[in-house]
C-alpha cells in the first residue's frame, strides 16, 4: 500500500458520485485500465456512463468552439480517447479486458485486477483492500470515497 | 478531498504546486491530475473540475504542451532514440 497514491474524496448529500467518478477519470486522462469496487455495479455502471457521455458533448462544444490549432487537436485527441473507452461489470475473463470495470470488493478481492486506477465507492475492511491491490503496480491511483 | 499517501520513492512535500494554474496548494485541498511529460501524477486544486466548459481548455492546453514537451525532449523523433511511445502522449 505504500507504493501508491492515494486520495480521500468526500462524499456529501449534494455530491453525485456518478458525475465524480467521471469527472475523475476524466482529469486524469489515458491512465490504463480502472477498477471501481461498489455495491452496485449495474446501476453505477450505467449512471457513470451517462455522465461520461454528457462530458463527451461538453468536450465537442469546445472543440467546436475554437480555432486554435493545438487545442482542437488535443480536444480531438481527447474525445476519440473518451469514444473508445469501454465499460463493463462483468469481472475480466480471459483476453476480454474492458477499460473500466465496476464490480463489488468481495469479486475484485476474489480475482485482483491488472489496473492503474482503483476507486473505493463502498466500504471495504483493510485485509480486503490489500486483495483487491495485490496485482497494481507501482505508482498507481487509489481513490477512496468515504464521509 | 486530499491527498492521503504519496508513493515512498516520490519526493513527500507537504505543499504542491497546481499543474493548471501553477497557484501553490496543501495536499489537503488538491485532487490528482493528469501525467506530465515525466510520468509522474500531478495534482490540481479541487475547484477546477467545478469550472466547466473552462477547465476542459486549461486540461487540453497543459496537456498538449506536456506532449509537445514529451516529443521535442527525444527531437520529435521517437524510433532515433529507440524510445517506447508513452500512450498517454501520442493520439
Amino acid at each position: 500500500m505504500q507504493n501508491y497514491y492515494i486520495e480521500k474524496r468526500p462524499m456529501t448529500d449534494s455530491m453525485l458520485l456518478s458525475w465524480d467518478l467521471a469527472h475523475h477519470i476524466y482529469t486524469r486522462g489515458v491512465q490504463g485500465r480502472i477498477a471501481i469496487a461498489t455495491d452496485k455495479p449495474v446501476a453505477l455502471l450505467a449512471t457513470t456512463r451517462k455522465q461520461w457521455l454528457k462530458l463527451i458533448r461538453q468536450v465537442h462544444r469546445e472543440r467546436a468552439s475554437t480555432l486554435r490549432a493545438t487545442r482542437i487537436m488535443e480536444l480531438s485527441a481527447q474525445i476519440a480517447w473518451m469514444q473508445r473507452l469501454t465499460f463493463s461489470c462483468k469481472p475480466p475473463e480471459g483476453a476480454r479486458e474492458d477499460d473500466i470495470t465496476f464490480a463489488t470488493a468481495a469479486s475484485l478481492a476474489e480475482m485482483p485486477p491488472i489496473c492503474t486506477a482503483l476507486y473505493i465507492t463502498c466500504s471495504v475492511t483493510d485485509k480486503c483492500l490489500s486483495q483487491i491491490t495485490r496485482r497494481m503496480e507501482k505508482g498507481s491511483v487509489i481513490i477512496i470515497y468515504g464521509q | 478531498m486530499s491527498i492521503l499517501q504519496l508513493p515512498t520513492d516520490k519526493p513527500q512535500p507537504n505543499n504542491t504546486s497546481c499543474c493548471l494554474c501553477g497557484r501553490l496548494i496543501s495536499k489537503d485541498i488538491a485532487t490528482l491530475g493528469p501525467c506530465d511529460a515525466e510520468g509522474n501524477v500531478t495534482f490540481i486544486c479541487v475547484g477546477h473540475s467545478k469550472d466547466g466548459l473552462r477547465f476542459i481548455v486549461m486540461l487540453a492546453d497543459y496537456t498538449a504542451d506536456e506532449r509537445q514537451k514529451f516529443m521535442k525532449r527525444h527531437g520529435n523523433n521517437l524510433m532515433h532514440d529507440w524510445v517506447e511511445p508513452n500512450a498517454e502522449l501520442l493520439y
